[in-house]
């Protein structure tokens, strides 16, 4: 018992923290983008929207949404929260309000996502384990590059559940860049 | 490159290839007593779900080249027209047009890609036909119409031309324009077609059912599949190997396929349908490999389900 006690503290604890970190410097640090999908054994051709708050030096949490039109056999969505566990190249505050990676080396990470599923043109088929809804888990990797203010990304995720496997790709822009780009609100240099 | 990124590199790539389709094959929850059904004769399963044709009535030159529903022009004019007979023939004149542009569409217009049991890799396929105050015409043996064709598999420089029949079975087969080496060896001749950057460009000697194909030369071993249904036979169900990696379609007749490549991955596809309109289906990817058996176990579909399935081979 002491054990789960200590390990519930201990979560909850860095929960806090990575939550205090978000809200307090995550917000103007955020991405949005989006971009193309495709499922490679149902052949379905769809596209994403997605934002990334910078959790850690290294983790990025994704929410994200991603439509399957009925131009494809299978017209479905996703609701998405994923994590990216950056491997090469890191994400760093440059200031309050500013992140940026460390180089312009591209970004390297290992993800997990956790998925809400509607299948809309749903009928039952050999996979039994799929349904109307769902959830899911996808595990994968992908890959980021470009300037501090707009990258491009490519994702490959892989739905063991279904066994089936899919990417992302698209560009994410960083609107606090932008913004603040030239603007007076960086703490000023000291000579 | 580190060992954590080889991994990873290794897992992408795996996980491209361990894939399901099984979402894409639909099955009945209802168990039926298929005994009971009154299916109709296969040859008759899939009329009307093919794609429609485009009939129009040529007036004058201004409504050439006819431009078809898939955006291939057509030209041909009065002077490439000749009754039966061999009269030469004026405007107007009428004009039908059938496009098959993908595995989906021969599916279902029941035009598998096999000449003389030998499967054939697909560019596309289509019909033209032209009468005269409802009396059949022919090409003139003056000048051949020629057809700008853009095929959805793209461009391959060694297809040929070939024409569709129906054999003494009432199998639909292709047959080559003549000179083609069908034996593997260099293409001598390709009568009626010719290859541009963008386009092939088709000079048919002849109206009907028109295909631009090219036989399927491999190296490795071939075999033929078995099939078998206990309910109900097989001549009530329409039978189809679909080869996507080869852009092939075979319609299999009385339980046995034609040779197939060793290895290669087939999707079966079979339809039933009954008197009261009600269809059935069964679909299984398979390995090719020798003495492979398939038991068709057919189970109730609905029409949408149906085209929804072949969407696949769009």
């Amino acid at each position: 018992m002491h054990i789960i006690s200590f390990l519930l503290k201990k979560s909850i604890a860095i929960l806090t923290l990575l939550i205090f970190n978000f809200s307090l410097s995550a917000q103007e640090k955020l991405a949005i983008g989006g971009g193309g999908s495709y499922n490679f054994p149902l052949e379905s051709s769809g596209f994403n929207f997605k934002a990334m708050f910078p959790l850690t030096q290294k983790l990025q949490a994704l929410p994200g949404f991603r439509y399957y039109p009925t131009s494809n056999a299978v017209s479905e969505y996703f609701g998405s929260l994923q994590v990216n566990y950056l491997i090469l190249n890191s994400f760093r505050s440059k200031s309050y309000n500013k992140a940026i990676f460390n180089s312009n080396l591209p970004a390297l990470y290992t993800l997990a996502s956790f998925e809400y599923n509607h299948w809309l043109n749903y009928q039952p088929t050999k996979n039994t384990k799929a349904k109307e809804n769902n959830f899911l888990g996808l595990v994968g990797a992908g890959i980021a590059y470009g300037r501090q203010s707009i990258r491009i990304y490519a994702e490959l995720k892989y739905n063991p559940l279904w066994n089936e496997s899919n990417t992302d790709f698209g560009v994410m822009v960083f609107p606090g860049f932008f913004k603040l780009k030239n603007s007076q609100l960086d703490c000023p240099k000291i000579k | 490159m580190k060992k954590t990124q080889k991994g990873i590199l290794v897992f992408l790539v795996l996980l491209i290839f361990a894939c399901s389709q099984e979402r894409l094959f639909p099955v009945s929850t209802e168990s039926e007593d298929l005994s009971k059904v009154n299916f109709v004769d296969a040859k008759n399963t899939l009329v009307d779900l093919g794609p429609k044709s485009e009939k129009l009535t040529i007036k004058n030159e201004s409504q050439i080249p006819i431009i078809t529903k898939n955006g291939n022009r057509i030209y041909l004019y009065q002077y490439h027209l000749a009754t039966l007979d061999g009269k030469s023939v004026s405007y107007p004149y009428d004009v039908e047009i059938i496009e098959l542009g993908s595995l989906k569409d021969m599916i279902l217009f029941d035009k598998p890609t096999v000449s003389y049991g030998k499967i054939l890799s697909t560019a596309g396929s289509f019909y033209l036909n032209a009468t005269k105050d409802q009396n059949q015409l022919k090409i003139s043996n003056l000048s051949y119409p020629s057809i700008q064709y853009r095929s959805n598999f793209g461009l391959d420089r060694d297809m040929n031309l070939f024409y569709g029949e129906l054999n003494k079975e009432n199998q639909f087969n292709w047959f080559p324009t003549k000179e083609i080496d069908t034996g593997g060896g260099p293409i001598q001749s390709r009568e009626g077609l010719s290859i541009s950057d963008d386009f092939y460009y088709i000079f048919p000697s002849t109206l009907g059912w028109i295909n631009v194909d090219k036989f399927v030369n491999v190296a490795t071993e071939k075999t033929t599949m078995v099939f078998k249904s206990l309910v109900p036979d097989l001549e009530k169900i329409a039978l189809f190997v679909v080869l996507p990696e080869i852009n092939s379609v075979m319609h299999v007749y009385s339980g046995k396929s034609f040779e197939i490549p060793v290895g290669m991955m087939a999707n079966i596809m079979a339809v039933a349908k009954d008197t009261e309109g009600q269809y059935f289906s069964y679909i299984e990817k398979v390995k090719v490999k020798k003495g492979l058996t398939v038991e068709i176990k057919l189970s109730k579909t609905t029409e949408a389900e149906l085209i929804n399935a072949l969407k696949v081979y769009e």
